[in-house]
Formats: C-alpha cells, sequence, structure tokens
C-alpha cells in the first residue's frame, strides 16, 4: 500500500529497480551457481583420476597383509605430489606426511569398504579440501573383483577453486550492482519521459482553474497522454467560448441598462423641474389635487434617484468609476453626512476629531448616508455612529436596536434590487443603496461588512484604508 | 510490492553465502582393480573370509591348500587374522565332470562353515570358478560356491 504514496517517480523507480535486481540475481545466481559446479567438479574429477590412476599402479601386490615398509612405499608414492595420502590396512596405517587416518572423515572412512572411488569435501585447517579414498581390489580368476583390505586415502586441497569461486561470486555482485544502477538511471529517464507531459498538462489545467481560458496544453505525439491533452483542449476551447459569451451577453445587458438610464435622465430632469413647482404648489390645491400633486412629485424624486442610482452602478459596472482623493477629517465629514440628511439629532454618535484620511469625500458620503439611512429605516433607535482608526485604516461602524438581520439576508444584504421586506413601500428605495456603498468600499480598496451584535440589533461596519487605497 | 523485494534478496542472500562448503559422502566409478602374484588363500577376519596372498612360485591346488591347512603365520595372527581350517586337513584335489572335489581327511559334516568358506574360496581362487564339493569317505559336502565380493 505504501507504493500508492510513493508518486510516480517513485513507484516507476521501484519497478525497475525490482526488475534490474531480480533478472541480475537471477542471471548472476544461475551462472554463479553453474559455474561453480563445474569448477568443482573439474578439480574433483582431476583429483580422483589421478589418485585411482596412481592407486593402480601400486598393483601387483605380491604380498597380503603388506608389511609396515610396504605400506610405507605405497603411501610415499601416492603422496609424491602436493596432497598428502594415508594408508590402512586392518588398523596400520602409513603416512606420507604427517597426515593422520583420524582427519579423514569418518563417514568416508565408512563408505570405503563399498568398493568404490569415495569422496567427500570438507573444511581442514580452515580451507576447503577434498578427501578421497578407495580400497585396493584384485581381479579374481573368475573375472570378479574383491577387495585386498588395503585403503588408500588423500586429501587435496581446494583452495585455487574456492579463490576462483570467490572471484566469480565478487563478479557477480559488482554485476547486480552495476545493473541496479543501470536500472535506477533507466527509470528515471522514463519516469522523465513520462512525467514531463504529466506535469505540463498539470500546470495547464492549475492555469485554467485559476480563470486562464486561453490555457492549452502542448499535444506530442500520439499516445494515450496526447489524448488526454487534446481532450483538454477541447474542454478549455468551449469552456472559454461559454464564458465569452456570457461576458458578452453580461456586457450588453449591463451596457443597455446604461443607456436607458441615460436616455431617462434629461426628461426626468425636465419634470423634477415641474414637479417642484406643483409641489410649491400643492398647498393651496384643493383637496385631492393637492396629494396628488404631492404623490407625482414624491415619485418623480425616487424616479430620479433611481435613475442616478442606476448610472452609479453603470460606471462601477464599466469599470469608469474613479476616485477623486482628497485629505479629509472623517469625523467632521461624517457629521457632514448627517446634519446635510437632517438625521443629526436622530443618531447617537461617536466620532473624535483629529481622524484624518485620504478618502474620496463624495463617495464616503454616498457610503455613510446608505448605511445611516437602512439603520433609520429598517432598525430600531437608538442607533449609534461610531469611528475609529485602527493602525492604517479608518473604521466606521453603524448599529441599530432593532431586531438584527435573519442569516438568508445577511447573505444577501448587498445584492442589487434585494428587499428583505417584500411588504416594504416602493417609496423606500429600490434596493440598490447598499450595492452602491460596497462598491465604493471596494473602489478604496476597503470593505463593507453587515453582521448582527449581541444583545440584538443589526451592526455594519465600513473600513476604509487611511493611505488612500488602490 | 514488498514481496517484489523480498524475492530477489533472498536469492542474492543464498548465493552470496555459498562458497566451496562441505558436502555429504560422494560415490564415483569403481575402486582401482589389479592383478596379484601369489597364492590365494582365505583366512578369517571379523568373521569374514579375508584375501591373503603367500609369496610363492606357482602353486598346483594341493600345495596352495596345505598352506592354507598350515593357519596364519605370526605376522598375520597380529593382525587378528585367524583359520578355522583344523591342521589336519590333509586335501587333495580333483576334477570330476566339470566340478571340483576335494577330498578331506576329516569329517566334512563336523567342519564349520567358516572353514568350508575358506576351502572353497582358496579351491576356486586358485583352479576355476567351478563349483566344489568337499567329500570325505562316503560324505560329501557341496558342490559350493565362494560368496561375491561386493555381494551382489
Amino acid at each position: 500500500m505504501t507504493a500508492w504514496t510513493l508518486g510516480l517517480r517513485g513507484r516507476l523507480l521501484l519497478a525497475f529497480a525490482v526488475l534490474g535486481l531480480t533478472t541480475t540475481a537471477l542471471v548472476a545466481g544461475v551462472s554463479y551457481g553453474q559455474a561453480r559446479t563445474v569448477i568443482l567438479q573439474k578439480a574433483q574429477d582431476a583429483a580422483v583420476v589421478s589418485l585411482v590412476d596412481q592407486a593402480a599402479r601400486v598393483l601387483p601386490l605380491r604380498e597380503l597383509p603388506p608389511s609396515q615398509d610396504q605400506l610405507d612405499a605405497i603411501a610415499q608414492n601416492l603422496g609424491e605430489g602436493p596432497d598428502p595420502a594415508v594408508v590402512a590396512y586392518r588398523g596400520r596405517t602409513a603416512s606420507s606426511s604427517d597426515l593422520s587416518l583420524d582427519e579423514i572423515p569418518a563417514e568416508l572412512r565408512g563408505e570405503v569398504t563399498g568398493g568404490r572411488v569415495v569422496w567427500q569435501r570438507v573444511t581442514m585447517g580452515g580451507g576447503p579440501w577434498l578427501a578421497i579414498g578407495t580400497q585396493l581390489m584384485t581381479e579374481r580368476p573368475d573375472g570378479g573383483t574383491e577387495p585386498t583390505g588395503i585403503e588408500v586415502y588423500r586429501m587435496h586441497a581446494l583452495g585455487d577453486e574456492q579463490r576462483s569461486i570467490d572471484q566469480l561470486a565478487a563478479l557477480a555482485w559488482s554485476t547486480g550492482s552495476a545493473s541496479l544502477v543501470l536500472a535506477v538511471l533507466l527509470a528515471l529517464l522514463a519516469a522523465r519521459g513520462v512525467l514531463r507531459p504529466v506535469r505540463e498538462l498539470g500546470r495547464a489545467a492549475r492555469r485554467l482553474g485559476e480563470g486562464d481560458l486561453r490555457t492549452r496544453a502542448t499535444v506530442r505525439g500520439t499516445d494515450e497522454l496526447a489524448g488526454v491533452a487534446q481532450i483538454f483542449n477541447q474542454t478549455a476551447e468551449r469552456l472559454e467560448r461559454q464564458v465569452g459569451e456570457l461576458r458578452r451577453m453580461e456586457a450588453d445587458a449591463r451596457r443597455f441598462v446604461a443607456d436607458v438610464s441615460h436616455e431617462l435622465r434629461t426628461p426626468l430632469a425636465a419634470m423634477t423641474a415641474v414637479t417642484d413647482v406643483l409641489d410649491e404648489e400643492s398647498a393651496r390645491l384643493p383637496g385631492d389635487a393637492g396629494k396628488a400633486a404631492r404623490l407625482v412629485s414624491q415619485e418623480t424624486q425616487n424616479l430620479a434617484q433611481l435613475v442616478e442610482d442606476l448610472i452609479e452602478i453603470s460606471r462601477f459596472d464599466a469599470g469608469t468609476a474613479a476616485l477623486s482623493l482628497d485629505d479629509l477629517d472623517v469625523g467632521a465629514a461624517v457629521r457632514a453626512t448627517l446634519r446635510s440628511r437632517g438625521w443629526t439629532d436622530q443618531v447617537e454618535t461617536e466620532l473624535p476629531d483629529g481622524i484624518v484620511a485620504r478618502l474620496d469625500p463624495r463617495r464616503l458620503d454616498v457610503i455613510v448616508a446608505n448605511m445611516v439611512g437602512n439603520a433609520l429605516r429598517h432598525g430600531a433607535a437608538p442607533v449609534t455612529v461610531r469611528l475609529r482608526a485602527p493602525a492604517g485604516w479608518v473604521e466606521v461602524t453603524v448599529a441599530d436596536h432593532g431586531s438584527g438581520l435573519p442569516p438568508d439576508v445577511l447573505a444577501r444584504a448587498f445584492d442589487r434590487f434585494y428587499k428583505a421586506d417584500t411588504a416594504r413601500s416602493r417609496s423606500d428605495g429600490a434596493g440598490l443603496g447598499l450595492a452602491i456603498a460596497l462598491a465604493n468600499a471596494r473602489l478604496h480598496g476597503g470593505s463593507l461588512v453587515a453582521g448582527n451584535r449581541s444583545p440584538q440589533g443589526a451592526v455594519f461596519t465600513l473600513r476604509l484604508p487611511s493611505g488612500g487605497g488602490a | 510490492m514488498k514481496r517484489w523485494i523480498v524475492v530477489p534478496l533472498l536469492l542474492v542472500a543464498f548465493l552470496g553465502g555459498c562458497g566451496v562448503r562441505p558436502s555429504g559422502v560422494i560415490t564415483g566409478g569403481p575402486a582401482p582393480t589389479g592383478k596379484v602374484d601369489g597364492a590365494r588363500i582365505y583366512l578369517i577376519s571379523d568373521g569374514e573370509p579375508a584375501l591373503v596372498l603367500r609369496q610363492s612360485k606357482p602353486a598346483t591346488p594341493d600345495e596352495v591348500l596345505r598352506l592354507l591347512a598350515a593357519g596364519p603365520s605370526d605376522a598375520e595372527r597380529s593382525l587378528g587374522l585367524t583359520t578355522e581350517v583344523p591342521s589336519g586337513l590333509a586335501p587333495k584335489v580333483a576334477l570330476e565332470d566339470g566340478a571340483t572335489v576335494v577330498a578331506v581327511g576329516t569329517d566334512v559334516r563336523s567342519l564349520p562353515v567358516l572353514a568350508v568358506v575358506q576351502i572353497v574360496c582358496t579351491v576356486q581362487a586358485t583352479t576355476s570358478s567351478a563349483p566344489v564339493s568337499l567329500v570325505s569317505g562316503g560324505q560329501r559336502r557341496g558342490p559350493l560356491t565362494c560368496p561375491r565380493y561386493p555381494p551382489s
């Protein structure tokens, strides 16, 4: 299971290493074993044949049981070379050197009487030796053979063979290590070849996810990865086309709203002028006529405000809204806003002097007026306006003591044309106020957040950078 | 995956541990065989007939049997070679219808088995592989054959 956490490269490396190691171990192991067998067999066969030849030359015997001199002679004869020999006859022994019969393995001595040549590899003095033993046989007149009772043994050193085999083992080890290194190198190469397109594809997908719809993956060759890249490209293309279409449609719709608003502006200006006159005259108009004149005047004002709001929103949408910054005393500016709207008496303020920030005074006025107007309209008294200046920021908080904002309203408070209370009278505004306030705050590089406070009441917090923002 | 690593590691460890290692007894071809000179008689060693060569001119079967009846020399006795053949055997070898008949002076019925084996083997080694019968007076033992070595 751990293999799946290794990543593609790790898994490829592991697979190659295991493959290389297995193959090398098998090949090297088998050839090592074969070579060892051949080397040992050759050496053993040569030693055995040599002993049999020399032993055969001891015959024919003239006397049995042999005298000690004869046994010694046989031992010397067989031990002429570098290999020591020992001869035994019914408890009597003769040796060509200091080799004694006790050093011949008892197991081998037990098998010698079987009438065949026997041998056994043993460890003697720390090195490997071959102990060969046989009994001298004689021919019977009837063609059979029978033992003379003379046993001959010879030890043959296998040191040279041991060295050859050790060299073979060393060779096998070095071959194995080299092939492991080779396998790892090959695996790295293969991993690079496979992983590069995968990495590129991953990078392209990430860019696409980040919104760069023009991202395309490079299609190389005709393999499976190229197919994936092709599908990726087709998907990205379709996505780009559809998003472009949507954007165009949205832009069209916004332009339409902007155009309509502009077209309405001029006739509305004329109407406003007329209704102003009507307003002045309404007091003198009798009964219903006066009421109607005031209604027309009020609705015309609302319509004019709506058109102004729409034009403002269109500017934000078109990206043409620009800040005209000025150093201003924020406390004084907020007070001016309250005064100009006639709210000074309805609001509790906490506006310390001397908090200076670089802001757009008109936009600050729009935001604060919206916040306070909302609180007065929807919340309950007392409404408090508080100004604070955390490092680098100015913070205006407007709180009321009403029932607060339900969660679904809280989530959509800044949406355009959103009205929390559907039964609300039309004269309360079109529902663009907070959307415009938020857009203004963002234009400054600040934020406008709606929330609830304990124990009750809604709170709107405006934070603007004091240094002028973006 | 782990299983796959174990296989080559085991293999390498197994093969790497091998040099020239002690083996069991390996049996090869037949032991060297040659002719012998001299008279072949069979004495007893550890309850089995054992070949003994006596240096002598080519001898007749009668002479060889007399050598056997004379028993082991001091040197042979010191090596544990004994005989069961009584010294008063007075053997006489004759050929009858392709079989060898040995007339002896003692009662063939009372001869120990090993003595019979010694006589039969010695006669067969000296004359031919024909079966050997022992007779004394009207009594007869055989025809017999020397047990083969190696036993087949």
